[in-house]
């Protein structure tokens, strides 16, 4: 293996994306991905054994087919990156069972990795090496956090997260609310350019006296759920429309402030100069809008992925992957465990 | 030489078997740590053989418990993968009936796998090893007498396999005699017979538990 720019093949089954990536040291050859999403949007939200089915059903395909698009075999791999954590254990169980047996096949190291880091870790293939410290704000369906990423990317500290509901899920359920799709964030997000997202005084979570200091990088979205459907059935109740991209610009502007200020927030406090945003939710105009206004201002520079390093994908588990191999961290053993919830404080296992 | 992979009951095994001799074997029996103890499995099997010997992948592709079965799906389709080999399906159950007749020729036999929910995954054979019923899932109560419990192994599923392909078998193509969900339907029975090859994918039997929203 050449340590200094190992092939390194990512898997991530962590939710309902089937990921397989391949990264040759901070090179991306492929980044394959199967997404059930339109399975689970008849449910309005991601059903677990509906996304484990869907990963069993793609995960060899995509193999294959990233093979392909890096121009390489199975056999040219030097090293095995998968998500072991956290998400949805089932789904989980199929890329981390693959992982293993692509390692024991092959006569290659297996690394099972932590699922927020590789969300940061993910930038270095587009913009080259993150900077030391750096802080990430992670935010999808099933994540909003803060880290604090040290020490080479060897140090991964958790700032705050969610209490409650995660930002891209409140996205989702206001969706829901107003008769949009399911996933409801690129929903809001369009709607909302019609609409004046100084409409409605939507709360801010966490933001009332002595929240700042107990809970100084958290978030809270449910209260914003349910003012939203309290709003538009008072709406309703009174025979009156709903302004549905009014709303939708309000609720989105409630959600990307708390995000911004966070961010900008943790980076002033720590002394960091470098923010990175990851998740779905990174992919909102909005928050990278806002997040840019706000960095600029403080005097942060703020590293944004493109959105297909954003979601969730292969590319990203392999990119921490490639990472650990060059640092010369051990492989996992080989009866290393899956959980849904793992500290984030490791990046691999 | 064939190596199988069943994982579709509290059993992880994995072996290697040629023409009648189990050449390596492993296994670990835990309901809920299947994708932990099957990396060292299969590491301990294949170090003890030549890869280069291994035809084919067998697996049981159940009925059982959903997030077990998939660990060994997934394993041997990585495995399939890697080495360049069809992977190649059979029902668990048959597995085992063909233990049991090997043991006690003649004998009609129930095979039941617990499928939790106070439920199991069964189904009948006739002396000749001919399933007649099933697989089915339901309440145990409701199940033949002569049942047999006994765990799917690798070996058996292996066996299964290079019996059926001396038979003449041919691996299945891209096309799935399933629904998207694994149910037994009327036209899938001849399929499911035993006497035919499945792909390697889970018998599922039940639809995911989700409910539409309005």
């Amino acid at each position: 293996m050449t340590t200094d720019a190992p092939v390194v093949l990512g898997i991530e089954t962590s939710c309902d994306e089937t990921g397989i990536g391949i990264v040759r040291g901070h090179e991306l050859l492929a980044n394959e991905i199967a997404s059930s999403v339109d399975e689970h949007a008849r449910f309005g939200g991601v059903v677990p054994e509906v996304a484990s089915r869907a990963h069993l059903e793609a995960i060899e395909p995509a193999l294959g087919r990233a093979c392909a698009t890096a121009g390489m075999r199975l056999d040219d791999v030097d090293a095995i990156a998968v998500t072991a954590g956290p998400g949805l254990v089932g789904a989980l169980l199929v890329g981390v069972a693959t992982a293993k047996a692509l390692s024991v096949a092959l006569g290659v190291p297996v690394y099972g990795v932590n699922h927020l880091a590789s969300h940061v870790v993910v930038d270095e293939l587009q913009h080259g090496p993150l900077p030391d410290p750096t802080v990430g704000l992670l935010v999808s369906g099933g994540h909003s956090s803060l880290l604090l990423v040290a020490d080479d990317v060897s140090t991964i500290t958790p700032l705050g997260q969610t209490l409650d509901d995660a930002a891209g899920e409140a996205f989702d359920k206001v969706a829901r609310l107003l008769g949009l799709p399911f996933p409801g964030g690129p929903w809001i997000d369009r709607i909302a350019r019609e609409g004046d997202p100084r409409a409605i005084a939507f709360p801010r979570g966490l933001s009332g006296p002595g929240d700042r200091d107990r809970y100084p990088y958290d978030f809270s979205f449910s209260g914003l759920k349910t003012a939203v459907a309290r709003w538009v059935r008072a709406k309703e109740a009174a025979g009156e429309p709903v302004p549905v991209a009014d709303v939708a610009a309000s609720v989105q502007e409630a959600i990307v402030d708390v995000l911004t200020a966070r961010l900008v927030a943790a980076c002033v406090e720590k002394g960091v100069g470098t923010a990175v945003i990851g998740g779905g939710v990174a992919a909102n105009s909005r928050l990278r809008t806002m997040a840019e206004e706000r960095c600029a201002a403080a005097g942060i520079s703020l590293r944004v992925p493109r959105p297909d390093l954003c979601t969730d994908n292969g590319a990203m588990v392999a990119a921490l992957g490639s990472r650990l191999v060059r640092d010369g961290v051990p492989p996992s053993p080989l009866d290393f465990v899956t959980t849904s919830n793992l500290p984030v404080t490791r990046r691999s296992w | 030489m064939i190596l199988g992979i069943d994982t579709s009951s509290a059993l992880t095994s994995v072996a290697v078997v040629d023409g009648d001799l189990v050449v390596a074997e492993g296994g670990h029996l835990d309901p809920r740590r299947h994708a932990e103890v099957i990396g060292p499995l299969l590491a301990d099997v294949v170090g003890r053989i030549d890869r280069g010997d291994v035809t084919s992948v067998a697996c049981g592709v159940g009925p059982g418990p959903y997030t077990g079965l998939r660990v060994g799906i997934a394993s041997a389709l990585a495995l399939g993968a890697a080495w360049g080999v069809p992977v190649l399906g059979v029902c668990s159950l048959d597995a085992v009936a063909a233990a049991e007749l090997a043991e006690h020729p003649g004998s009609p036999v129930t095979v039941a796998v617990d499928a939790r929910r106070s439920e199991v995954y069964w189904a009948r054979y006739d002396g000749s090893g001919l399933r007649v019923e099933g697989p089915r899932v339901g309440p145990a109560d409701g199940v033949p007498a002569d049942v047999v419990g006994r765990h799917p192994t690798g070996a058996w599923v292996a066996w299964r396999v290079q019996a059926l392909l001396a038979a003449g078998a041919v691996p299945p193509s891209g096309e799935v005699p399933l629904d998207a969900h694994g149910e037994d339907s009327g036209a899938t029975a001849n399929a499911l017979a035993g006497a035919t090859l499945l792909p390697p994918r889970p018998l599922y039997l039940r639809r995911p538990d989700a409910v539409a929203s309005s």
